[in-house]
């Protein structure tokens, strides 16, 4: 049946084997019809925000909460760092983010945020998926469903886009592997070998694939395999890449170097500079991946380079969405996998453990209420006193914001049903 | 001398003939030039293989059992493969990497009816799969080129030479967990085990546990493990067996106080102080402690067993076996006024009794089934794509192997071959059922897989690239090249300077870091110009036999002579070749991947195939993107193989004689098989019409195809 890869997408291949399994197993249409009217009906139809694209920027590691976001003057578990005022009254942050600081009417600050998983690799997949990591299956991200539901609009690139030097993978989970990220290893490098190689011209080119595709086609009815399918349907999508008018959106030495210099010359502050033109060209999902930041050692000596960093870069961010009147329609996340030990563990230079019951995240734009924060941890960072947010409810935010249905099922090709944030609660108040 | 050395600070002219052998070493390799070395550490490793006869009884034994597992699901097992598919399957999941044209051809014309046994045997004992299996334990052991506070270059020597000598996989585990050390000196690069963890003892338990049991315990790092039996106080336990563990160690030098105040009063200049502060850094890092059995429970400590700060004694998570008794001794008032020493994690007067020996014991030992299971699992998957175990690495009580017999028989045979996984993966490539042809993972789910025959799978990133690299030049397990962000410490590798400020005084190690990048450079450069020098007139002369051989040929054309022409233009081909390599030009990235730094930098090929970027464990990728096929159409093939000359594979092309021919040397470098009669003739079609051109459109077409992408 699927011989003709590349004509069935994920949702027409799911129906045909729904189907299949309908009629071979006598089974009602009401239990299987996944995206028919009967499901939508069952779930209040979710308004959300006024979102059209994301960009996800993830502090890989653990990002400290006490030093960031979440400060608490006085504690005796809060260390050397200082809070410092902002642009929002009574939203006080830590010193590592001047910058940050004078862009906070923006944002809506997550303070009690809880997870379960304390281990980097579990606590990754759970905060991208919602969902435990699991031998059986692979849940995809929030990149993927946005892609999955939202399509790409009208550009040529790629919807889904992940920047960044991590290699856990691009996120698509059961979902066919278009929807899952366009890795981009290096912001300067960009987009590479998008062009055809000197001697080639469009003819030529053309003639390879053809025989290309002949031969893929032979060796496709030899071995129907999933991601053998993947490879025919990539091809495809480069083709549409190389032939997209928004390829200079890749290109960073368009900008001017003053507005480069204020995103930081760093790879993370290029990359939110990458990001910001990928937006601007109709990307509608871009995640940033920023590492480094798992502070067992030495963590308020860290801190100082990795906020100095990240506050540039995000403030630069919000700042030039905000000016380009696209902060309104823009979702700006910042998350991270756990926040770290209130304890300060002197014997390691003041370093801070793993700490996944309290953490903290940001929500700008996109229709949330700046200016806010949301949650409370006590008054030493160690527990949640009030609007826990668990991890699915953070991402039920997003996908709130975006419009995605988060009550939609949406069956795996082993026919079980998932959702967009796995029945996560979105925190409808953050929406004005 | 003189020359090099300017005046110290101190007065005087360093004489230290640890420096001039030191310098002697490094800029003989020409850390310019990126000149490339045979490379040493790539020799195949001889071991003494059991009788084959032995071997095959143990391959017969595991077909049986595939076969008992087949029959209870009722379904057959997959056709045998050819030759063609063996060599090209083989060499990559034994090698890593394609068989060149000349390797293909020479394993297809064979005629020795033992020759797939004989292969499997040659490749086993062969550099390239010390270079592959490196790439495995790479991903497993997240080893880098650069860990926290010292170069990766140790950790990576220990775990390459492990490789090479064919070291017992209980042994080599052993070797990591028992390190002790300054791993700057030569032979303590096992240190780097611990050292990858720097500073987080608990998180290198759980990896410890995780990797070589299989077993998750991470989640029992906070709290009780929500979905397995381990509770927090368990793993406390066992982090406790690398209790008192320092990972700071004495440099090779006496004198590191005085160094340090002349540093702190600012009497040296600024670079001077930084490249001390550089040199001096990795002297001080290695593991001292056979470990003190005890550990502290967190300070939040909240699960009802203990009390938080409680100090708790090693025990064995499965048996919970003390196998260590710890002793806390008496502290006097001195003692215990004296502040106290953080590096015993917060234990005064704890003594270091053994307990990583004894821990080493307990986790290698045969008497552990999960060790051998585990490690027989992932060679198994290694070589047939899916574990029969799947996670590898999430075993419960509750875990059922997808043919628990066979599961046993090969966690039997792992001890009973004293964990010698050449022996193991030999019995394993020589089965019937690894040499069926694949299935695919749609058919089936992996849970369950039932070996019909091993899964289709897409070459690794390492896999790809060491393909491409095949493709592009000869030989190409014999190349390395210098690693120059191995050589940042004055100029020397970490080894080199361990073993030259070994004994310094002060003013000599100050002396030392007075010579600055420019002079380093200099000293260098001078060394690279005369290589060049050597190399020019080489060239020179090269371009001489060039010329006058082409002569020849060109006469022999005129003559007719056709034997004579061909035996010429093969002796213009080995020259070319031959100078080709000595240039070095092009050629400081054409390495295998597991000669490249660890992980190869962000948007390099092999990262885009989904290499790991070592941070996390077997955290490589095999998911397709978009970023991949433009790679393959636009990239790397098209610009530095198929549109240069001098590539082996054009060498082969041009070797040809006849249309045809050329034809199938092309399909038998790329694909490892000779074209179907419909696919010659397309190509001859092909040929005819556009000319010159098309050797590139073939090419093209057959790397940007899942037949390359795929091993079947």
């Amino acid at each position: 049946m699927s011989r003709k890869q590349g004509t069935l997408d994920a949702r027409s291949r799911r129906d045909f084997v729904t189907g299949a399994a309908r009629s071979f197993l006598g089974l009602g249409t009401l239990a299987f019809v996944p995206g028919s009217i009967l499901a939508d009906s069952k779930s209040a139809p979710s308004k959300g925000g006024t979102a059209k694209r994301v960009i996800y920027l993830y502090m890989s590691g653990g990002m400290t909460h006490l030093d960031t976001f979440d400060t608490k003057p006085g504690a005796e578990t809060q260390g050397p760092c200082e809070s410092i005022k902002t642009s929002a009254p009574g939203v006080q942050i830590s010193e590592y983010f001047p910058q940050m600081a004078k862009q906070m009417h923006h944002v809506a600050v997550i303070n009690s945020l809880s997870s379960t998983q304390g281990a980097h690799q579990q606590g990754r997949y759970f905060m991208h998926t919602s969902y435990f990591m699991r031998g059986t299956i692979k849940h995809p991200d929030m990149g993927a469903w946005s892609s999955y539901f939202k399509g790409k609009g009208d550009t040529k690139l790629p919807g889904n886009v992940k920047i960044g030097g991590n290699s856990s993978g691009l996120g698509g989970g059961f979902l066919e592997s278009k929807y899952a990220a366009l890795p981009i290893g290096d912001p300067e490098a960009g987009l590479q070998n998008s062009t055809l190689p000197s001697g080639v011209d469009e003819d030529r080119f053309a003639r390879r694939m053809k025989r290309a595709r002949e031969m893929n086609q032979k060796f496709l009815a030899r071995y129907d395999d999933k991601q053998v399918r993947a490879y025919s349907g990539m091809y495809d999508e480069a083709v549409k890449v190389m032939k997209s008018d928004d390829l200079k959106a890749f290109d960073l030495s368009s900008e001017k170097t003053a507005v480069r210099e204020k995103y930081g010359m760093d790879r993370f502050g290029q990359a939110c500079l990458l990001a910001r033109r990928l937006v601007e060209s109709g990307v509608s999902f871009v995640e940033i991946d920023n590492g480094g930041w798992d502070t067992h050692v030495d963590n308020f000596g860290r801190l100082e380079t990795k906020g100095a960093v990240l506050d540039q870069a995000m403030a630069a961010l919000v700042s030039e969405l905000q000016e380009r009147d696209m902060l309104k329609d823009t979702l700006v996340v910042l998350a991270t996998e756990f926040g770290r030990t209130p304890q300060i563990v002197t014997e390691r230079q003041n370093g801070r453990n793993h700490y996944p019951k309290a953490f903290s995240g940001l929500l700008i734009g996109g229709g949330i209420q700046g200016g806010v924060k949301y949650g409370k941890t006590d008054k030493e960072g160690r527990e949640v006193e009030e609007n826990l947010v668990e991890v699915p409810d953070f991402n039920a935010t997003i996908g709130y914001a975006l419009g995605l249905p988060l009550e939609k099922d949406v069956f795996s090709p082993s026919r079980r049903p998932f959702r967009v944030a796995h029945k996560g609660k979105p925190i409808t108040s953050l929406f004005g | 001398m003189k020359r090099i050395l300017k005046p110290s600070l101190a007065g005087g002219y360093l004489q230290h003939r640890r420096i001039l052998i030191a310098f002697l070493g490094f800029v003989g390799l020409g850390i310019f030039s990126g000149a490339l070395s045979a490379n040493e550490n790539g020799k195949g490793a001889s071991v003494t293989l059991r009788p084959i006869s032995e071997t095959l009884s143990v391959s017969r034994k595991i077909d049986e059992l595939v076969a008992a597992g087949l029959k209870k699901r009722n379904l057959q097992a997959n056709d045998p493969i050819s030759d063609e598919v063996f060599v090209r399957r083989v060499y990559l999941d034994i090698a890593g990497r394609i068989p060149s044209y000349a390797e293909t051809v020479e394993f297809l014309e064979e005629s020795s009816g033992n020759k797939r046994q004989h292969l499997i045997d040659q490749l086993l004992d062969s550099k390239g799969f010390v270079s592959h299996q490196f790439n495995y334990f790479a991903d497993l052991l997240r080893i880098k080129s650069r860990l926290r506070n010292v170069p990766g270059q140790p950790f990576i020597d220990f775990v390459k030479k492990s490789i090479r000598e064919n070291r017992p996989y209980d042994q080599f585990v052993r070797d990591m967990l028992t390190a002790s050390g300054n791993y700057a000196e030569r032979g303590h690069g096992a240190v780097g085990y611990y050292l990858r963890d720097f500073g987080m003892p608990e998180d290198n338990m759980s990896n410890t546990v995780r990797i070589f049991l299989g077993t998750r315990l991470e989640c029992a790092q906070c709290h009780d493990h929500p979905f397995d039996v381990w509770t927090q106080k368990d793993y406390f336990e066992m982090v406790a067996f690398t209790g008192g563990v320092m990972m700071r160690v004495d440099p090779p030098f006496e004198n590191a106080n005085e160094l340090r105040q002349m540093q702190r009063k600012g009497q040296l200049p600024e670079e001077t102080r930084r490249n001390l502060q550089r040199m001096l850094r990795p002297l001080s890092y290695g593991v001292q402690g056979s470990g003190t059995g005890l550990a502290r429970l967190p300070k939040d400590y909240q699960e009802a067993d203990g009390e938080p700060n409680e100090i708790v004694k090693a025990r064995t998570m499965f048996e919970k076996k003390e196998l260590v008794e710890p002793v806390i001794a008496e502290v006097g008032k001195k003692g215990k006024k004296r502040r106290q020493n953080p590096r015993d994690r917060g234990i005064t007067g704890a003594k270091q009794v053994n307990s990583r020996e004894a821990y080493a014991e307990w986790m290698t030992s045969a008497e552990n089934p999960r060790f051998s299971t585990v490690i027989a699992n992932r060679m198994w998957k290694r070589a047939m794509g899916v574990g029969l175990i799947e996670p590898v690495d999430i075993l419960t009580d509750e875990t059922v192997p997808s043919n628990p017999e066979l599961m046993n028989y090969l966690s039997s045979q792992m001890v009973e071959m004293n964990f010698d996984l050449k022996q193991f993966l030999r019995a394993v490539y020589n089965s019937h059922t690894y040499q069926r042809s694949a299935s695919v993972s749609d058919d089936e789910e992996l849970t369950e897989f039932s070996f019909r025959g091993p899964l289709l799978r897409r070459l690794t990133g390492e896999q790809l690239w060491d393909s491409l690299m095949t493709l592009a030049v000869d030989k190409i397990d014999d190349r390395s090249v210098v690693n120059l962000y191995n050589r940042q410490y004055q100029g020397m590798d970490i080894y080199e300077i361990y073993e030259t400020t070994k004994g310094m005084s002060a003013d000599e190690i100050v002396e030392l870091a007075n010579m600055s990048k420019e002079e380093i450079r200099k000293k260098q450069r001078s060394e690279y110009d005369k290589q060049q020098a050597k190399l020019n007139a080489e060239r020179k002369q090269a371009a001489a036999e060039y010329k006058s051989l082409q002569k020849k040929i060109q006469k022999a054309r005129q003559e007719k002579d056709y034997a004579t022409q061909k035996k010429l233009k093969a002796q213009l081909i080995e020259l070319v070749q031959k100078n080709r390599k000595k240039s070095g030009r092009n050629s400081r990235d054409m390495v295998r991947a597991s000669e490249m730094s660890s992980p190869a930098r962000p948007g390099h090929l092999v990262r885009e195939f989904g290499q790991s970027d070592r941070e996390q464990i077997e955290n490589s990728n095999s998911e397709p993107a978009v970023t991949q096929v433009l790679s393959l159409m636009n990239g790397y093939i098209e610009t530095r193989i198929a549109s240069n000359p001098n590539t082996q594979l054009m060498i082969n092309i041009q070797n040809q004689p006849s249309t045809e021919a050329k034809i199938d040397a092309v399909f038998l470098s790329i694909l490892n098989r000779r074209p179907t009669v419909e696919e010659r003739e397309t190509w001859k079609g092909e040929a005819a019409k556009y000319g010159k051109t098309v050797a590139a459109d073939l090419i093209w077409t057959l790397v940007n195809n899942s037949e390359f992408l795929f091993i079947q």
